[in-house]
């Protein structure tokens, strides 16, 4: 492997931790309380993350959002242990899902929730659409075409 | 002229090129398929997500029966409670103050500003109580009365064209009979989801059967005056000359001058307070 693809291997796997912590922690609160969320924000007496997290579209059919990005970034860690481009496919795929997802959360936050944001959520939509991006050049770049 | 040897080991390279580029090609397909196969089933997945996502957001509407309208009525009951009510304006005609509310119906941060902390949206947030604070210590006392006017932002989202106008000459049609604010506050109390269709004919009939001493064939009759109509279009030129592009809007007009809130629901009561106070 060339030094340039381990540099965006590590990139990917170092972005993918840190949004996996983010998830793994906003599905924590979700189930243990709200009293564990940390948040900057506020809104009208409540910290701008619980307005979010308690809000409609903090689930998907019954299911928290924080639940299925903590289960996203556990398969992006999954397919970068499949070899070849099926591997890179299915890592680009996620994260393209991811982000197109998070994407439309953010804009929930900015419309039908008035511009209340969750600093944790715009965190994981951050690491989301770089992932995108990173995954996208990996498979992009996958090895060279040539025949043996 | 080239020797048999030669013709030959030409004729081998030319093959394997020809090889190498049919594997090239080959592969490229290959992955321009794949990557095509991994946007086509992310682009289905996020779909299917949001189309689940959006479905949790078109409760069915409240039922004029139900628990939750049945506490609607009580809370409106205790908070207008004993406070004059003529056409749009709540509140002592002789009041020194005037606070008027640029308004939509379907619009939540009209309802967080319009609701007490005990209730939710469809959209999950709670109410300020922002409203009712300025209702039970200026209204009430008689420093402030305050009138409603119409102006469409949220409604614009609504699938049906005509349910801002419908809706809103609804309420004015409770003006007549003086219970535009019973109307209004309501509503807010059980407002459906933005962006959903869930102002029906019945949806709007519905209310008006909840409002207490409504005299509903004369409510009915109403819908159809064209002067309703009139002045919900005067409202939204008002609101536009008054710098109301969003809801709500609040535009406070006492002895001592003018002053608008910025477009949006307050930030606390005591904003409401402080710009109150700079005009008496």
């Amino acid at each position: 492997m060339s030094k340039a693809s381990n540099r965006l291997l590590t990139a990917i796997i170092v972005i993918a931790f840190i949004g996996l912590l983010d998830a793994a922690y906003l599905t924590y609160v979700h189930y243990h309380g709200f009293s564990a969320l940390v948040c900057a924000g506020a809104s009208h007496g409540h910290s701008s993350c619980e307005t979010v997290q308690s809000s409609v579209w903090s689930k998907v059919g019954g299911v928290p959002v924080a639940l299925l990005g903590l289960i996203g970034y556990i398969s992006l860690f999954g397919s970068l242990g499949v070899r070849g481009e099926l591997g890179r496919a299915a890592g680009f795929m996620i994260a393209l899902i991811g982000f197109g997802f998070s994407m439309y959360l953010t804009y929930r936050e900015a419309v039908s929730l008035h511009g209340t944001y969750c600093e944790w959520c715009l965190g994981s939509a951050t690491c989301l659409t770089i992932l995108m991006v990173l995954t996208g050049i990996r498979f992009l770049r996958g090895a060279p075409i040539t025949s043996s | 002229m080239a020797s048999r040897k030669e013709q030959k080991e030409q004729a081998r390279a030319a093959r394997l090129a020809a090889e190498q580029n049919a594997a090239t090609s080959a592969a490229r397909t290959r992955r321009l398929q794949l990557i095509g196969g991994a946007v086509v089933i992310a682009v289905a997945i996020v779909v299917v997500l949001i189309a689940i996502s959006a479905g949790n957001n078109s409760p069915a509407p409240t039922k004029f029966d139900s628990k939750a309208a049945l506490t609607a009525d009580k809370y409106v009951d205790q908070l207008l409670a004993g406070i004059p009510e003529s056409g749009n304006t709540l509140g002592k005609p002789s009041a020194p103050v005037t606070v008027t509310f640029f308004g939509d119906l379907e619009c939540s941060a009209c309802d967080i500003f319009a609701t007490p902390p005990s209730f939710r949206n469809p959209e999950g947030e709670t109410g300020t109580g922002i409203e009712e604070q300025l209702i039970n210590q200026d209204v009430r006392n008689g420093t402030v009365k305050l009138v409603y006017r119409s102006v469409e932002t949220a409604s614009g989202d609504n699938p049906d064209p005509n349910a801002f106008n419908e809706q809103q000459v609804a309420a004015e049609a409770a003006g007549l009979q003086d219970k535009e604010w019973y109307y209004i506050e309501l509503w807010y109390d059980e407002q459906g989801a933005e962006g959903s269709d869930y102002v029906t004919s019945s949806f709007i009939d519905g209310m008006a059967k909840q409002v207490p001493e409504l005299n509903y064939a004369q409510w009915l009759a109403a819908l159809s005056d064209s002067k309703l109509l009139s002045q919900v279009n005067a409202d939204g030129s008002a609101a536009l000359a008054a710098g109301a592009t969003a809801t709500p809007t609040l535009d406070i007009q006492g002895p001592d001058g003018e002053k608008a809130l910025p477009s949006g629901v307050p930030s606390s009561f005591s904003e409401v307070q402080s710009a109150i106070n700079s005009v008496n």
